[in-house]
This record gives C-alpha cells, sequence and structure tokens, in this order.
C-alpha cells in the first residue's frame, strides 16, 4: 500500500514539473520589473502629507507651475491650411472590391507621342495622355476608335544614383472616358501599370570598384560616381492596359 | 486516513497547476492566432488592392523587437516578419498595414532584375536610401490602393523610427523620411491632409512640432515649383 501511495505521490510530483515548463515567462520584466508591482502599492500606502507644502507659499507656486505646463492649443498645419482652396478633396476610392473571379478582361493597346522620362524632376505625379494604337471591342457592343484619349499619372518616381542604381517610374491610374446611352460620359478605371526601370550599371560597377581594390591601389574608385540610367518611355512604345467590366 | 486526505489534497493541487498552465499556452496560442490572423488580413488586402501579382507571405514573432524583418534575398523566402515589439506601438489597423506596406515594396522590388530579381539585393545595398525613400512611397499608393489613411505612415515613423546624428546606417534620418512622405502624400492624394484624420493624434502633432522648419521649406520649393496639386491640374 506504502509503495502505491509513494508511486501516486511521485507521478503527482513529476506531472507538476513537466507542466509547469509550459508556463512561459517574461525574463526581461522579471529582471527589469522585477518588485516593481510591489513598490508602487508600498508607494501608495506610504504616502505622506506634505503638511509645510500645503501650508506655505510653495502651494501656490506648484499651481502656478502645473497651469504651465497645461497642454497648450493643438498645432495647425499652416502649409495645408494655405494650399486648401487648391486641394482636391475627393478621396480615392479603395480598390479592394475587385472581383478577382472574373477573368474577361478586354486588352487595349496604348502608346505615349511624348518622351517620358525620370531625367524630369517635376514628373512625379503628373498626368499623361495615352492613345489607343488600334480599334478596340469593348463588351456590349461598344467601339473603341484608335487615337482614343487614355489618361494616366506618373505614379512614383524613384530618382538614379551613384554606384550605378537605377532610376524607377510607375505610370498607373489609367482613366478611359466612354459615352453612355444617356451621353453623358462614364470615365472606366483601366487594369494595368507600367513600371519602367533605368540601366543598372551596379553590375559592373561594383565588380571594378571591388577588383581595382585588390590589384591597383582603389583606382577604380573613379567609376562609383557613375549613376544608374533614367527610366524611360519612349514615344511609339506599345503598353497593354486591360478594360474589365 | 490523514495520509489518503493529503494526498488527495496534492493531486487536486497538481490538476490545478496543469490545468492553469494549459491555460496559458492556450491563451498564448490564441493570442498569437489572433495576432497572425490580423496580420494576414491586413497584408493581403494591401497585396490584392494594390494588385501585386508577385507573392509575399507574413509572419509574426512574438520576440520584443521594434522592427520588421524582411527576407528578400537571394536564397531567403520573401517572407515580411513582423516583431511583437513594433505591434505594441501599433493602435490601429492603418498603423499596421503602414509597416506592412512598406515591406511590401521591398518584397516587390526583389522580384524585378535579371535572374528573378536574385541581384536585387545586391544593387539595394550601394543606394539603401533610394530604395527606402521608394518603399515609403509606395506605401503610401498601397496604403491609399486599400483605403487605409496614408497619414498612419507618418505616425508610426514617428513612434518608431530613431533619430541618428549622421546617415551612416544606410537608412535616412526618419525626420527627412517623414516630410517625404508627407510631401508625397501632399503631391497625390492630398485629400487625406485636407481632411485629416490624425489631426489630434499626439505623434502627428509631434511631426508637425519637429518639421515646422523643413515644411516651410516644402512650401517655398512649391512654390518656386509653382505646384499645386496634381488632382487639380487641368492638363498638363
Amino acid at each position: 500500500m506504502k509503495k502505491i501511495l509513494l508511486f501516486f505521490v511521485l507521478m503527482c510530483v513529476l506531472s507538476l514539473q513537466v507542466n509547469a515548463k509550459q508556463l512561459i515567462y517574461d525574463d526581461f520584466v522579471n529582471l527589469t520589473l522585477k518588485g516593481y508591482a510591489e513598490k508602487t502599492t508600498q508607494k501608495k500606502e506610504t504616502d505622506i502629507e506634505d503638511e509645510f507644502l500645503d501650508s506655505s507659499f510653495y502651494k501656490s507656486y506648484a499651481n502656478s507651475k502645473k497651469d504651465k505646463y497645461k497642454p497648450q492649443s493643438l498645432i495647425e498645419d499652416s502649409f495645408v491650411a494655405a494650399a486648401l482652396p487648391y486641394l482636391n478633396l475627393e478621396k480615392p476610392a479603395p480598390k479592394f472590391h475587385a472581383n478577382f473571379e472574373n477573368y474577361k478582361k478586354y486588352p487595349i493597346k496604348i502608346h505615349t507621342p511624348e518622351y517620358i522620362t525620370t531625367k524630369n524632376k517635376k514628373l512625379q505625379g503628373q498626368k499623361l495622355r495615352f492613345y489607343t494604337m488600334e480599334e478596340t471591342y469593348l463588351p456590349d457592343g461598344q467601339i473603341l476608335p484608335a487615337n482614343t484619349e487614355i489618361n494616366a499619372k506618373v505614379e512614383m518616381v524613384s530618382q538614379n544614383n551613384v554606384w550605378g542604381v537605377p532610376a524607377d517610374m510607375i505610370v498607373n491610374n489609367f482613366t478611359l472616358e466612354l459615352a453612355s446611352k444617356r451621353s453623358k460620359k462614364i470615365v472606366h478605371n483601366l487594369e494595368g501599370r507600367i513600371e519602367k526601370t533605368g540601366a543598372n550599371r551596379s553590375y559592373w560597377v561594383y565588380p571594378i570598384v571591388e577588383a581595382s581594390c585588390w590589384t591597383v591601389f582603389c583606382a577604380g574608385a573613379v567609376v562609383i560616381p557613375i549613376r544608374g540610367g533614367h527610366a524611360k518611355i519612349k514615344p511609339g512604345e506599345v503598353h497593354t492596359v486591360y478594360y474589365q467590366p | 486516513m490523514k495520509k489518503n486526505i493529503i494526498l488527495l489534497f496534492v493531486f487536486i493541487l497538481t490538476g490545478m497547476f496543469s490545468l492553469s498552465a494549459y491555460a496559458t499556452q492556450e491563451s498564448i496560442v490564441r493570442e498569437q492566432y489572433e495576432i497572425q490572423a490580423r496580420i494576414n488580413k491586413i497584408g493581403y488586402r494591401l497585396l490584392n488592392s494594390a494588385r501585386i501579382e508577385n507573392r509575399a507571405t507574413f509572419q509574426y514573432n512574438g520576440k520584443n523587437i521594434v522592427g520588421t524583418n524582411t527576407k528578400s534575398g537571394l536564397f531567403q523566402p520573401r517572407r515580411i516578419t513582423i516583431y511583437r515589439g513594433i505591434l505594441t506601438h501599433c493602435e490601429s489597423d492603418d498603423e499596421i498595414a503602414a509597416v506592412l506596406a512598406h515591406e511590401i515594396s521591398h518584397i516587390d522590388d526583389s522580384y524585378k532584375g535579371v535572374f528573378r530579381g536574385s541581384l536585387h539585393g545586391y544593387t539595394k545595398s550601394y543606394s539603401p536610401r533610394k530604395y527606402v525613400y521608394k518603399a515609403d512611397k509606395r506605401a503610401v499608393d498601397f496604403m491609399a490602393d486599400a483605403g487605409y489613411d496614408p497619414l498612419a505612415l507618418i505616425v508610426i515613423l514617428n513612434k518608431i523610427s530613431d533619430q541618428y546624428r549622421f546617415e551612416i546606417t544606410g537608412t535616412p534620418f526618419a525626420s527627412k523620411r517623414m516630410v517625404a512622405i508627407y510631401e508625397y502624400i501632399y503631391r497625390n492624394y492630398p485629400v487625406y491632409l485636407a481632411k485629416n484624420s490624425y489631426k489630434n493624434n499626439v505623434f502627428y502633432q509631434n511631426f508637425l512640432l519637429t518639421s515646422a522648419t523643413q515644411r516651410a521649406k516644402l512650401q517655398e520649393k512649391l512654390k518656386d515649383e509653382g505646384i499645386i496639386p496634381v488632382s487639380n491640374q487641368k492638363g498638363r
């Protein structure tokens, strides 16, 4: 009987150890904030009223200090306030309601007559005009004639850099204006974007610098200022965007 | 008899301990599951809304690190790891979206270039600043597409980014980054500034306080360029 009881007690103790391991302790908190909780409670218990301060002029001084550090009024963004009359207060429509099950896409081939390059420092955010290359048949029997204007926007420009790092440009937000049956024009958002990257010269700039460091004393460092290529869209270059009904 | 009672007591006590341990573990797993689900939901919403045709995965890590880890190198899995430390700073989905959107941009970049983007990490290492600025701009686009407020990117950056004395760490000054994001939002999505939902947010207020000089410079710059917000321009 004793042996069984002893075995039972042993099992209990063993299971206690096994399960106790599953508890994860926050070592960081244990190390740094040990006794913090007790201290704070103790502090509350041992709060002593400063009778001298209460009865002296320091009280009014302390109050005046408090007043001084009252939260200040909100900081206004004067920059935006000044530009407010020019701002378009139309919120861009979120695109997460797209129907990804609909695979019906009507490709539209487009081109631009302009030479667009990231050399132009003011390119970011500019509106661009593209034109359809050929007649395109859309659903509901609509025909999109050649040379129809399609608007787009230069969404992002990232300039090139030394070490041969290229510039990037993304053109997005393609929109097409179509006349509806009620003769009102409806703006359709088109799928697709144009992403352009300049010539990546870092592939050969770095090896030259590295090799020169091992052979001639850092002579290859002269190629470090070489910048990567500019991203560009050439006139007549054909791109495809998609009309999704 | 006494022995039996003591044994029974020990047995009950042990059971209680093991139950509580199990409950603790269960709550940790549940918490991790909920956070992971939240991150996935935000991450995939960003990917779908921005029509990013390249894959990325998201992982939550319980380490108390204020940062993220984007593995997009040559033999790495293109996975975004978001640590518990950074999540403690995020007060809303917009702020989590801001963190993820920035990393998604890095992942998207890693697909571009020769050999399936194998050498992208190599190019990125020479000009980290350019790619950080680019990722910030793309993050704003992704957030606007997904219906999140891009100003959250400024707010979260203000909370988590340290201000170094020199730009020797490869990444630009946090203050410069915030102003660059501000400028990008101003040019492309001015409505978020005009109808500012972070107007009363203490962190955004702090940004306004610390960036006053830079914003004044920006104002002068835009005046010189004669730029009015793009969305209000008629033609080119």
